[in-house]
């Protein structure tokens, strides 16, 4: 395939899920220093597919690689709720959700309440690439799975020290303010969702999200991961975006639609993500993160003011701006 | 005292292409079935405490009983021969919404989204865990039999028809062909409703494509796609190609260009324009702004659908032929 020639800067930005409101005890210097090599180890398998060479097929382009590649080395860490590490649901059980979205074409797909495979968002890229669809939910999207030779995987190896610890915290809290299971708590903060922009040197924007929901959810229960429009939305004539935090309340105002809108309006990335989630918080309240990319390779990240922490890398020009709140950037050389 | 606003409910029972003809029993059947559902509708507003959602919820539920439309009874057959529903209902006032995604064995799926709004702490529920939870509020199981009607059977067996006749055929396949199901109509029903005491709501609910891959989840359930509401706005219902109204989020779209400015006239028009213009994908959507000027747009040839405002019923097959009647 001709090499077109270089229209911009290939920018991949990354986060690894928003924490609100939690005791610091729950994200001492060890849980951040396991954060933060989890998220450069992404931000490096997804950059180096976001530069190489242009895919073999029509339907990738290097920005859905990118994503793709960055989220699921996120899904394999174990540190955070998504793949391996996922919470577990009220029934003690793993169920992921995931998205991708190609914004050369608009097309998507995804996962809604997958279980026992290592990578949802690959399989989500597959239900985009080899279905019809956009959206495959439950032990049908587990068949999917199958037919598309997705090794079958035991639930426990999806079952980190994270799941564990954080399920024991979540029925400590519920526990505490007097409800039982399927229940909740009464602030339910450790998201940690995961997910992923990219802008390719042709202009190609991408979203991914990937996540295993809220810890002691009802089973069944979709959020915003799975929801393009919510969870995330890619579209080259606009940017890309890739939201965590509270998904009912992200999904009643559709925050990554709001984000791109902003956009539109003529708002800067940053401005955009921070009044998508301010008007989020306005009309409803709770808590969200989100990053933004515009189609320039401009770069927004947000969180709401409670966020302690929200890992997140920036790759651009062979450097990872990275850190645990957008607040308190590093920089280190590819 | 509170100045009452003019209540207003638009109904709509999918958009589609329709190919083959369509016996005038039938089209008159469609006529009477979307005006009975907007009539319903219209009668809640127009009581006392009659609200926007339970408008929504009572329209949408009649063409859920009906088996003329692809929602509830009458709804269209996955490649399983099973049925899978989608619905939601959104509250503008206070932007709360309640859905259940890729559910068999419910006679109402509008109603299971409402209870899902109402009695959970979510907004969207799915396949078996939505069911346990339909059976926990005490909605009745139906045998997916008592869901089938004449013609989704007749629309699947024509799907398989088609695959048989594919698998037997040695030439080159066409990658696109494996749409065996997705010859024709869509028909998702859905309503917005404005009250008198100024909210807007929407439902939207669905059967799903026919001959679709199960599990297989479209626009209908989702927030943005299948539907909106927001009294600081209006309300939205869409129908047509689920994976194209989801890609360019058709609801969020029309919504948006009201926000913008648009009539609800001009948001219809141009938000399927821009789904036709973006993703090449056909449909249709009724709109409502905040003050009760309405919009009905389909780029199909045929999207029934029933609109009333100060006791006047206007409908058709088509927005642009519509028919007017007194109430």
């Amino acid at each position: 395939m001709a090499q077109t020639n270089t229209l911009r800067k290939p920018v991949l930005v990354i986060h690894g899920g928003a924490l609100h409101n939690l005791p610091e005890m729950y994200f001492g210097p060890e849980v951040q220093e396991w954060k933060l090599d989890g998220i450069r180890r992404a931000a490096r398998a997804g950059y180096a597919a976001l530069v190489a060479d242009d895919p073999q097929n029509d339907a990738d382009t290097n920005a859905v690689m990118a994503v793709v590649e960055a989220v699921s080395a996120l899904e394999d860490d174990g540190n955070f709720n998504a793949g391996c590490g996922s919470n577990l649901n009220a029934d003690g059980h793993v169920r992921m959700d995931a998205t991708v979205m190609n914004g050369k074409n608009l097309k998507c797909g995804g996962v809604i309440g997958v279980s026992n495979i290592q990578n949802p968002i690959r399989l989500a890229r597959q239900v985009m690439h080899k279905t019809r669809h956009c959206l495959l939910t439950s032990k049908f999207a587990n068949d999917f799975a199958e037919e598309m030779g997705v090794p079958f995987v035991e639930e426990e190896k999806l079952i980190s020290g994270r799941s564990k610890r954080v399920h024991h915290r979540t029925l400590d809290r519920l526990r505490k303010e007097g409800k039982e299971l399927p229940s909740i708590p009464k602030i339910m903060n450790e998201h940690d969702t995961v997910g992923a922009v990219a802008l390719d040197r042709h202009g190609n924007l991408a979203y991914a999200t990937s996540t295993g929901g809220l810890s002691c959810v009802k089973a069944g229960r979709v959020g915003d991961s799975a929801l393009p429009g919510c969870g995330g939305y890619a579209d080259n004539e606009v940017g890309a975006c890739s939201t965590t935090g509270s998904g009912e309340v992200i999904m009643r105002v559709t925050v990554a639609a709001r984000a791109m809108f902003n956009l539109e309006l003529g708002q800067t990335p940053e401005e955009a993500m921070k009044n998508a989630i301010q008007y989020m918080v306005d009309r409803i309240g709770e808590f969200a993160g989100g990053i933004l990319l515009d189609k320039h390779g401009e770069v927004g990240l947000a969180a709401s003011p409670e966020t302690n922490i929200m890992t997140f890398a920036v790759v651009k020009d062979d450097k990872i701006k990275f850190g645990i709140h957008p607040n308190e950037p590093q920089y280190e050389d590819l | 005292m509170d100045k009452f606003k003019s209540p207003v409910i638009i109904v709509h029972g999918g958009a589609s292409k329709r190919v083959r003809y369509v016996p005038p029993a039938t089209k008159s059947a469609v006529c009477k079935g979307i005006r009975a559902a907007a009539k319903r509708g219209y009668d809640i507003l127009k009581s006392n405490d009659g609200t926007a959602v339970s408008a929504v919820i009572e329209a949408v539920s009649s063409l859920e009983d009906n088996k003329h439309f692809n929602a509830g009874f009458g709804s269209k057959l996955n490649k399983d021969r099973k049925v899978q529903m989608d619905a939601v209902v959104m509250d503008g006032e206070n932007l709360k919404c309640g859905g259940a995604i890729s559910v068999s064995n419910v006679a109402n799926p509008v109603q299971l989204a409402r209870l899902v709004m109402d009695k959970t702490e979510h907004c969207l529920l799915c396949s078996k865990k939505a069911e346990e939870f339909a059976k926990e509020m005490g909605v009745p199981t139906v045998s997916n039999d008592q869901l089938i009607c004449e013609r989704s059977v007749t629309l699947y067996g024509e799907a398989l028809a088609r695959q048989n006749q594919d698998m037997m055929d040695t030439t080159e396949k066409n990658e696109e062909k494996d749409d065996y199901g997705d010859q024709e109509s869509h028909d998702t029903v859905g309503a917005v409703a404005l009250d008198r005491h100024g909210n807007v709501a929407f439902a939207t609910s669905t059967g799903g494509l026919n001959y679709s891959m199960p599990g297989r989840v479209g626009d209908s359930a989702l927030p943005g796609c299948g539907g909106y509401a927001d009294n600081c706005v209006g309300a939205a219902s869409t129908t047509g190609k689920g994976e194209a109204i989801l890609r360019v989020n058709l609801a969020t779209k029309a919504l948006t260009l009201m926000e913008a400015g648009q009539s609800p006239e001009e948001a219809a028009c141009n938000s399927i324009k821009y789904m036709l213009d973006r993703v090449g994908g056909y449909g249709g959507i009724i709109l409502l702004d905040n003050t009760g000027n309405t919009g009905v747009y389909c780029s199909d040839n045929w999207m029934s659908f029933a609109e009333i405002k100060d006791d006047i019923v206007r409908y058709g097959l088509h927005p642009d032929e519509s028919k007017y009647e007194q109430l």
